[in-house]
């Protein structure tokens, strides 16, 4: 019994080093195409029913040799639990591009553990499979999008690829901070600005919580807006009212108004989650130096102002360009630039600039963005109601 | 005539102490030699305001002015340590051209915050005096209990005077639990002789009595327990100490002149509020159980009192940015006649409130509200309209009328009938 264990268990490591192996033949050429080369080599040498095994600790030593020594950044997890290794693989996620991470897991997911394995190696084996099934999406959909049109995929499913690609993308931010400005002008010219605090948290699984704090105009400073926004459903809206001092729970229907009086409803500023539209990627063509999909999206919600967006999206980073808003009748009402990209954490794109250009009554808010932080080490605590009380 | 001069001087002076807070805020705290931020920041924001009351009507007591011109200044110091400390001053001070009495000092903020994580959630304490504002509905007030009413600032009773408290807070998926305990206890501000929204008698505030031997001193305790249930808000609160809302009772002022004294007993109040979100509706709810408080007819008599309604939105009315809301509450005291008022003069034991609130949306952020109050067992009415807009990034504009159309000769304040009055306050915001 011991035996044929070990046996097991020996098969297993060795598939594990073909399966690692394997990786750095097929996925440099990928890998390639990132900035930055990184590898995560988990060995597990220490398990319940077996005892402990000399060979995976080795083999894990060798291959990140071998990976460093083609240019890569290793990290090597030896005998990680169950949460070190979500810790790790998380780490690795926020380093490389989706993309890499599904080169790495394909393999390595599969043959890892063997049945007799103890719970918490086995708990990797899921979280590869989930990032196997959603990461080649990406690797097929968004480096090649010519051989998926020829596989008839259809608009509606392109669509909502780049879309889930998009917010692949931006999973693991865990939280920033930032500054906002934004300048009102009327068709006169006339100036009016605005100027908030910003502070976003990831919740995994459902939309982020966002804090807002108004320091100007004057008259509404250390007014605070809390949004739990929700992926499905309603979102959940607190104001913060400093006079009274009152914290007061708000109707989230308002979706089409507009927020301080910008050209920006309360709908564009809340993030597009996926689940509130339906879409159609309609054609590539130039944005700029780039090429951008141009996607159609119709808002879910019938509340919503508009009939349709239609957003440009560049090919290499799937970064928001241009929005086009189509009011109900059809017309053309606003149009969103957006401009100023800049990296964080080697992952994170956020736009230092945003411009709303109104149509029919020709006024226009520009935003600026700055101080971005991230890893500001927020917590779902800093979200509460009774931090609400206290932010200014 | 006395109005806008008084006002102009009012604004002049805004304009003095602005200038004078701009060199407080450049006034940076001490920082680090390399540039680097200090352990310290230090912001000073607050308003300064110009304000004028007049009352259309005649007077009912010798004396009473029509007209009153004032300011009110409540600059915010506001500094912070990097260590999750900050310390927060507001000093608050009125001054009225009419009313002696009116004219007043609070302190309406002092206090240290301390604050962290705990077990998934966090923890709060503030130290020092505050206020703290518990509730949900629109039309009144039942279990925002900490804090006294500061009454000349407004008869709506939504002014409230600086409590020194020790307020901690844990909260976490489970909820939210607040414990404070207050002490020195604040009387509430009335109207003097020559003030108008005031009783036959005047208030004597040199001379406030209180059931407890500790006088003002007594420790009052008040908790709340709240947690949000998807839509649902709910909030459980207790209170155990000396009432914020006076007896009046026939005395003497200093001078020998027949005055009213303020008594204020021991009390003890279960309360209850709840809030249901649901799209464009807010359903709300607050209700307290009170024993201890003597009635109308000076008898004590535990009660149970209640206020509920529904608040409607509609967004972005015909086309424009316009948002639209209607409110309607009703509110209820088992006392009945005998009811007591208990922020604002008025009794509320068996009245409705209507109420709409426009707000335009544009880049000065005007909003309007109408409201309308009617005791449904007494032919009291009144009507409010209040009108409230930026004029720039600093300047805002506020303008009010109340209308006491009809107030029943049973009601306490049926010697303020000839009080309706219109307010116009122009405010520089820093």
């Amino acid at each position: 019994m011991q035996d044929v264990r070990e046996k097991n268990a020996m098969r297993a490591v060795r598939s594990f080093v073909v399966a690692v192996l394997a990786f750095v033949v097929f996925a440099v050429p990928s890998v390639a195409l990132a900035d930055g080369r990184v590898a995560l080599v988990v060995g597990n040498s220490t398990y319940a029913h077996i005892g402990r095994l000399p060979n995976p600790d080795n083999d894990a030593a060798d291959i990140s040799a071998a990976l460093r020594r083609l240019g890569f950044e290793v990290t090597t997890e030896l005998d990680a639990d169950r949460v070190e290794l979500a810790d790790a693989l998380r780490r690795f996620t926020r380093r490389s591009a989706g993309v890499n991470a599904a080169d790495f897991l394909l393999p390595a997911g599969h043959p890892l553990p063997p049945p007799d394995q103890e719970a918490t190696t086995m708990s990797v084996c899921p979280t590869a499979r989930r990032a196997l099934a959603f990461c080649l999406v990406v690797n097929a959909g968004f480096l090649d999008p010519g051989p998926l049109r020829a596989q008839s995929s259809t608009p509606e499913q392109t669509g909502l690829r780049i879309a889930e690609d998009a917010r692949a993308r931006e999973e693991g931010f865990l939280d920033f901070t930032a500054r906002q400005v934004m300048v009102l002008r009327n068709r006169q010219g006339r100036e009016s600005r605005r100027q908030l605090r910003v502070q976003v948290l990831e919740v995994a699984g459902d939309g982020n919580k966002s804090l807002f704090v108004f320091d100007e105009p004057r008259d509404v400073q250390g007014t605070a807006f809390l949004v739990h926004a929700h992926r499905e459903g309603s979102d959940d809206q607190w104001l913060y009212l400093p006079a009274l001092r009152r914290v007061k729970r708000i109707s989230s229907a308002n979706r089409s108004g507009s927020f301080m009086g910008s050209e920006f409803a309360y709908e564009d500023l809340t993030p597009a989650e996926v689940e509130r539209f339906t879409y159609r990627y309609l054609r590539d063509e130039p944005c700029g130096a780039l090429t951008c999909s141009v996607t159609e999206r119709v808002p879910v919600d019938r509340r919503s102002n508009y009939s349709r967006h239609l957003v440009w999206r560049d090919r290499d980073e799937l970064r928001v360009h241009k929005i086009e808003y189509y009011d109900r009748k059809g017309a053309h009402l606003k149009t969103l630039t957006v401009s100023g990209y800049n990296q964080y954490l080697d992952r994170y794109w956020r736009a230092a600039g945003m411009t709303m250009v109104n149509h029919l009554t020709g006024k226009s808010t520009v935003v600026a963005w700055s101080d971005f932080r991230f890893g500001t080490d927020l917590q779902d605590s800093d979200f509460s109601q009774t931090s609400l009380r206290r932010a200014r | 005539m006395i109005l806008l001069p008084a006002a102009l001087r009012g604004a002049a002076l805004a304009a003095v102490l602005s200038a004078a807070s701009t060199v407080a805020v450049e006034a940076e705290p001490p920082s680090g030699d390399d540039g680097e931020p200090g352990p310290f920041t230090v912001e000073l924001s607050g308003r300064l305001s110009a304000e004028g009351r007049g009352f259309p009507a005649a007077p009912s007591f010798p004396g009473q002015r029509s007209l009153a011109a004032g300011f009110l200044a409540s600059p915010t110091l506001y500094v912070e340590h990097v260590s999750a400390r900050s310390f927060t001053l507001t000093p608050f001070i009125r001054y009225d051209h009419a009313d002696p009495r009116r004219t007043h000092f609070d302190l309406q903020e002092a206090y240290l915050l301390l604050f962290g994580d705990a077990g998934g959630g966090g923890w709060e304490a503030r130290l020092g005096v505050g206020q703290v504002f518990w509730g949900v509905t629109e039309s009144q007030r039942l279990v925002d209990i900490v804090n006294q009413v500061d009454f000349v600032e407004h008869p709506n009773g939504e002014a409230k005077l600086g409590q020194p408290m020790a307020h901690l807070t844990w909260f976490g998926g489970w909820g939210t639990i607040e414990v404070i305990g207050t002490s020195f206890h604040r009387a509430r501000t009335f109207p003097g002789r020559r003030g108008r929204l005031r009783l036959p008698l005047v208030i004597d505030d040199d001379h406030v009595q209180y059931e407890s031997s500790a006088g003002r001193w007594r420790l009052d305790a008040a908790s709340r327990y709240s947690h949000n249930l998807g839509p649902i808000d709910l909030g459980v609160s207790a209170f155990h100490g000396t009432s914020r809302e006076p007896f009046l009772l026939p005395g003497a002022a200093p001078d020998g002149e027949p005055a009213l004294v303020q008594y204020y007993g021991q009390i003890r109040q279960l309360g209850l509020d709840t809030q249901l979100t649901l799209g464009s509706w807010l359903l709300k709810g607050e209700a307290i159980q009170r024993a201890g408080a003597h009635n109308l007819a000076g008898r004590e008599q535990a009660y149970f009192a209640a206020v509920a309604g529904a608040e409607y939105a509609l967004f972005a009315v015909a086309g424009t940015d316009a948002d639209l809301t209607l409110l309607g509450e009703w509110s209820y005291d088992s006392r009945g006649p005998y009811a007591t008022p208990s922020r604002s003069p008025n009794t509320l034991e068996n009245d409705v409130f209507l109420g709409t609130r426009v707000a335009l949306n544009d880049v000065q952020s005007t909003e309007l509200t109408a409201s309308f109050l009617s005791d449904l067992s007494r032919a009291t009415r009144a009507l409010a309209f209040e009108f409230g807009r930026r004029l720039s990034d600093r300047w805002s504009l506020r303008a009010e009328a109340v209308a006491l159309l009809s107030v029943d000769e049973a009601d306490l304040h049926y010697e303020m009938r000839h009080d309706s009055f219109v307010d116009m306050s122009l405010t520089y915001n820093f």
